[in-house]
């Protein structure tokens, strides 16, 4: 399983602002898995942490990994 | 250069900073654009430690849903221009900072002029368009940019183009979000803002205007802080600075860059507005349903038999009870609703056709509004 910090207007689509998701080897698995399950993220711009790193597409995700989704903010 | 040690002791007495640390702020000339929250607290402690030239840039004005949380302003200032406003209230906290009001919108066409003459950008704005406008100008003049922003209970802070030892340029704000890729995002007027966070970033972000000037401690380079009022806490990433193939690469292609198509990357198609609202309302047309998705102490309420009330949680399970063909989503002000369009679309089949209105609520007519 991975734990999954969501940050910002993403706590909306999710739900909540930790979730478990099935074990994925890289980032784009990651990214499927995601919008499998919440389909809204399709439409959100969102970066992926891991261990408090932006990791891009290429990247592997480690096991026992902390993953973050990080979108932007607006307000001032 | 400092005409009162005494008024800074306490600060100059802080060695790593010092005497060399307050010259450097009576120095420095600070550009903040956007005077609203965030801008409301930094601007005040950067003006009270000694900042010497500030120049402040809004050409919104003060209305009473800012009082909350926007300080520096109070009833007596709602209609008044929120750069001067500020500018007037900030002289009575120094009289040795020179303080300069732009009562204008920060575009293409006036930010080369605007930015040039200041040291260090602060981009306090609230929306993604001035936020990518800013990043790349102060790119372009290599000027650093110390960029916040909010969302709700949480708050983002990070330090752009600091010129580093070797001379290279650290990363920007489209090495994080890249503008290709940028999408529609709720700001404070749909989602709220609690009055007390951007008093708390506004601050975070004044202490790195402050090491930035004087040189004491570690910025936020190349990393970008995320800080969590409901749970105090503070998360900071790293992130690598990349060349960035859309960025304007000369002032005359900047000039020429077209921000806004941010606003269009929105659901146009799928919008309605007042005019054809007016038409179904009063129309013989059956076959829709007005669905009011806010909250239920949100006002005005909408008086009309079409309308259902359904919280955005429950719109994927009841929008395909119901028995139209067409469904208007609504909200305060249309961002919400347009939000939700685009998520509940992808639950249902598509003999229905889910729309937004456009501009909110407020879209109704007033004898349809009930307070």
């Amino acid at each position: 399983m991975l734990e999954i910090l969501v940050f910002g207007e993403l706590v909306d689509f999710i739900g909540s602002e930790k979730v478990n998701i099935s074990y994925c080897t890289t980032v784009e698995e990651l990214y499927s898995s995601l919008f499998k399950q919440f389909p809204a993220l399709r439409e959100k711009t969102f970066l992926i942490a891991q261990n408090n790193s932006i990791i891009s597409t290429q990247d592997l995700i480690i096991k026992g990994s902390e993953i973050a989704l990080l979108p932007p903010f607006s307000g001032g | 250069m400092l005409g009162n040690n005494e008024r800074y002791i306490r600060q100059i007495l802080c060695k790593e900073f010092g005497l060399k640390g307050q010259e450097a702020l009576s120095m420095a000339k600070v550009l903040v654009i956007g005077a609203g929250g965030l801008a409301c607290s930094l601007l005040q402690y950067l003006v009270s430690m000694g900042v010497g030239k500030i120049g402040i840039v809004d050409f919104d004005t003060v209305s009473v849903s800012n009082l909350p949380r926007q300080i520096l302003y109070s009833a007596q200032d709602i209609g008044l221009n929120k750069a001067e406003v500020a500018k007037h209230k900030l002289i009575s906290l120094n009289h040795n900072t020179d303080i300069e009001a732009f009562n204008l919108k920060v575009s293409n066409s006036n930010a080369y002029d605007l930015i040039s003459n200041y040291s260090i950008i602060v981009d306090c704005t609230d929306n993604l368009e001035s936020k990518y406008l800013i990043n790349d100008i102060c790119f372009l003049l290599k000027k650093p940019l110390v960029y916040a922003s909010l969302s709700k209970y949480e708050g983002q802070v990070a330090v752009f183009n600091k010129l580093g030892d070797s001379g290279n340029i650290s990363g920007n704000y489209r090495d994080l979000f890249p503008f290709e890729n940028a999408k529609p995002i709720l700001n404070c007027n749909d989602v709220g803002v609690l009055g007390v966070l951007p008093g708390i970033i506004g601050c975070i972000q004044a202490s790195e205007v402050i090491k930035l000037i004087s040189g004491v401690g570690d910025v936020l380079v190349n990393k970008i802080l995320y800080y969590n009022m409901l749970k105090q806490s503070f998360k900071i990433f790293a992130y690598l600075s990349t060349k960035c193939a859309s960025m304007p690469n000369s002032i005359e292609e900047f000039k020429n860059y077209n921000y806004s198509i941010l606003k269009e990357c929105s659901l146009d198609d799928d919008m309605i507005d007042k005019n054809i609202l007016v038409e179904l309302l009063e129309g013989n047309d059956n076959d829709f349903c007005l669905v009011d998705i806010r909250e239920d102490y949100e006002l005005p309420k909408v008086i009309h038999s079409k309308v259902l009330q359904i919280s955005t949680e429950y719109l994927s399970n009841e929008l395909p009870k119901l028995n139209v063909s067409k469904i208007i989503l609504f909200c305060q002000k249309g961002q919400r609703s347009k939000i939700a369009s685009s998520k509940v679309k992808l639950f249902i089949n598509d003999s229905k056709a889910i729309y937004s209105l456009s501009g909110g609520v407020y879209s109704f007519p007033n004898n349809y509004l009930k307070y």
